[in-house]
């Protein structure tokens, strides 16, 4: 106990000196990568200093960039951060998603090449799984990876890679066997996106927004050490990193704020601004937005629950019911404000209800990223409720 | 609240385990074959064991398990669809403790199952807190109290009614205890759908000064309070029923067969059971987060509304869904299913529908 208020009397003296005054309060990501390593801003200062304490990736083992921090230790820091606003130094799928699986798979050279690098955010990646052909099928992917000498060979088109046109590699899946069964020829290897062959094209959204993209491979070679674990374990990996990926979508559309709506008004609040004294046909708005309120308040109280029954049933559940709702609530703050809410661009709308329109259409997004919500019934149906399988 | 986590580890699971050996939706039937609408016997045998206590302090007979606790009995039990008093039992409890001398005799016997109490509070086809015309005029040495109550749960079998009524010379609601054999009070009893009996009551009493609880809050404060505790104990009545009326729905999928396959196989059905599973899930991960945090005297001024909008709403949809699913089979009486579809009827109107507890929950979130 002692031990812990002195840890935590150290951390808020370090943060204190160390964090840049400018950034308290800061919302957005802070991304690393080879592209903004070395920016002379405050964000990236404040990277640096927190990568070199070990505390972009706190419980990471000292050897691979972290600080080898306990749970506990952990979340004093984490807490110590909130209370301070202080703001995550680093938002890096390479982190959240590949390095687990790098940690629990990789050989020790591959921990050695990669993780540092990304804790230090020096390296920023994406995920290349999906195809045009194989979105909810992704076991479906043809993409090869064909085995010559000391080199694979890949051949394929991926498509949905988040932000793939910042990122310096990928971590992806290639067939590697046609004649293995479908789920056994997969294989998970990892690709220095500046490799010859290799072109990333990002793709316009209904929002404007060029989030995801399409990445092309033609007769890209890699090198053998590419392959993370065995060529006939790769969708296994992937099961691991999509697992994750629920997880993390599950936790943010459940969260305690509204940055998933991209605002911090209250709901209701925006109605009674709007409509101090409603019309008969504004109060049958109002009463789906005091359900929408009603169903946040209890998600909010759900999600602090530890996870309940199958773990792959309780992310779909908050996936789910978080992801529905934040595009419910999207949609009442557009209807809300009637045209004022269908703004494009120009100057009958304020910046800030261009942003809103703009978010209600990328909410639509959230019931199809990171499995789509009928996947995600299929999951309950399998795991939690355990009927037979499905049709076809 | 003073119990322990381990003394409430136990009671949970002896609760459980008492549902388990007694419970059974057959008790219902047979109460369906007598003029009762409470199963007496079940009252007795959860008063001998303490239970009925389990929201009361001990200084005043109770074990102080808190609501936790007895949100967990409630639950378990209306699995089977128990059909006692839970919740007039819990807001009786709540307003006799509310005085300033709290009546601790009434206190034992409530809790010893020798004396069931009532509220009348509704006074039309839809329950309103405000809605009230019965009112207490001040008289000497007591009050005259004139109106109707309508729809009072159970109002025949109790042997006294907690009367809410306006007290005009005070502009307030002021909370009366009438016993059954008051000259002036008619009844006219009924059966609702679901085997419980309902009352309306012509009230043309004259009561001395002592009928009426002296309370140490105002009276508004005091009906909130027990309004929502009486509140989260109807959500609980509605979650267990939900939950073994899904687990009924689902075991069926899993054995009826056509088409040469077992119906559980067809994914429509099995999406629409992954749909009620989430409901199913959020509710009682968010009922167990909110009933921790009451007995942790963290008060959630909206959580009574917030919960009874979502159970009792979740306990109609998932009736309905499950009648639908399961199919002819499910519209007969001898089918259990029916029996939890009228239950989730009358638990939707009692103390307000979710549309009642949208705009409750309105009011409150605009005042503060």
């Amino acid at each position: 106990m002692a031990k812990e208020r002195v840890f935590e009397t150290e951390v808020r003296r370090w943060l204190k000196t160390n964090c840049p005054p400018s950034l308290y309060g800061y919302q957005k990501n802070i991304w690393g990568g080879r592209r903004v390593r070395d920016l002379e801003v405050d964000t990236h200062v404040w990277q640096r200093r927190m990568a070199a304490k070990g505390w972009t990736v706190p419980e990471w083992p000292p050897e691979f960039g972290g600080a080898g921090l306990t749970i506990e230790e952990a979340k004093i820091l984490a807490a110590v951060m909130r209370d301070l606003r202080c703001p995550q130094p680093l938002f890096e799928f390479g982190v959240t998603l590949l390095g687990p699986t790098l940690m629990a798979h990789a050989t020790n050279e591959q921990k050695t090449q990669h993780l540092p690098e990304i804790a230090a955010g020096n390296i920023r990646w994406c995920q290349a799984f999906s195809e045009p052909a194989a979105g909810s099928d992704l076991a479906s992917l043809g993409a090869s990876a064909e085995r010559r000498d000391d080199r694979y060979v890949l051949n394929g088109h991926k498509v949905w890679s988040t932000l793939g046109h910042h990122a310096d590699w990928a971590f992806c899946l290639f067939r590697t066997s046609r004649d293995a069964p479908k789920h056994q020829g997969i294989s998970l290897l990892l690709v220095d996106l500046e490799s010859p062959g290799i072109t990333v094209e990002p793709i316009t959204l209904i929002n404007g927004n060029e989030d995801f993209c399409e990445i092309f491979f033609d007769d890209v070679e890699v090198p053998i050490d590419s392959l993370v674990g065995l060529e006939r374990d790769g969708w296994s990996y992937a099961k691991e990193i999509l697992a994750r990926e629920r997880t993390a979508i599950a936790t943010s559309s459940s969260s305690n704020d509204l940055v998933g709506e991209g605002t911090s008004e209250s709901l209701l609040d925006l109605f009674t601004t709007l409509h101090p004294d409603p019309s008969l046909d504004a109060i049958a708005l109002r009463d789906e937005i005091v359900d929408a309120e009603m169903d946040q308040a209890c998600l909010w109280l759900a999600s602090k629950s530890n996870v309940r029954g199958h773990p792959a049933a309780w992310a779909a559940t908050l996936k789910v019911f978080g992801t529905e709702l934040i595009k419910r609530r999207c949609d009442l703050r557009v209807r809300t404000m009637g045209c004022q809410g269908l703004g494009w661009d120009g100057e009958l709308w304020s910046p800030e209800e261009h942003k809103l329109a703009r978010q209600a259409l990328w909410a639509r997004a959230l019931s199809i990223v990171g499995g789509t919500t009928e996947i995600q019934l299929n999951i309950i149906a399998k795991r939690a409720l355990e009927l037979p399988e499905s049709d076809s | 609240m003073s119990g322990d986590t381990d003394t409430i580890t136990q009671f949970k699971i002896a609760a459980e385990r008492f549902a388990q050996e007694q419970g059974s939706v057959e008790r219902l039937r047979t109460l369906f074959d007598t003029r009762h609408g409470i199963d007496r016997d079940l009252w007795r045998q959860l008063a001998q064991l303490g239970y009925l206590g389990t929201i009361v302090p001990a200084d005043q007979g109770g074990t102080d398990l808190g609501y936790g606790a007895y949100s967990q009995l409630v639950r378990v039990l209306s699995r089977t669809l128990a059909t006692v008093g839970f919740v007039n039992h819990a807001m009786a409890v709540e307003l006799f403790r509310s005085a300033e001398r709290c009546d601790v005799e009434m206190v034992h016997r409530i809790i010893a199952g020798e004396t069931i109490v009532t509220i009348a509070w509704q006074e039309s086809h839809r329950f309103g807190e405000d809605r009230i015309s019965t009112a207490a005029v001040q008289v000497a040495g007591g009050y005259e109290i004139e109106g109707r109550k309508q729809f009072v749960l159970d109002g025949g079998e109790a042997d006294g009614l907690l009367l809410i009524a306006r007290v005009p010379s005070e502009n307030t609601l002021g909370i009366f205890y009438v016993s059954k054999e008051t000259p002036g009070l008619t009844l006219q009893s009924g059966r609702l759908l679901d085997g419980r009996r309902a009352a309306h009551v012509d009230i043309h009493v004259r009561l001395s000064q002592d009928c009426r609880l002296r309370l140490r809050r105002s009276s508004k404060e005091v009906l909130q309070r027990a309004f929502d505790r009486g509140l989260i104990v109807v959500s609980s009545e509605c979650l267990g029923a939900t939950e073994a009326l899904f687990d009924l729905v689902l075991a069926y999928l899993k054995e009826r067969e056509q088409f040469g396959r077992k119906i559980g196989s067809f994914q429509a059905l099995q999406h629409r059971m992954a749909l009620l599973f989430i409901e199913l899930e959020l509710t009682r991960a968010a009922f167990d987060q909110a009933v921790a945090q009451l007995d942790d005297n963290q008060t959630l001024p909206t959580i009574g509304s917030l919960l009874k909008h979502r159970a009792s709403r979740l306990f109609r949809n998932m009736a309905s869904e499950g009648i639908q699913l399961i199919g002819g089979i499910a519209m007969t009486a001898e089918f259990d299913v029916g029996l939890y579809y009228k239950r989730a009827q009358v638990l939707d109107q009692l103390y307000g529908d979710s549309g009642y507890h949208r705009q409750r929950y309105l009011s409150l979130n605009l005042t503060r």
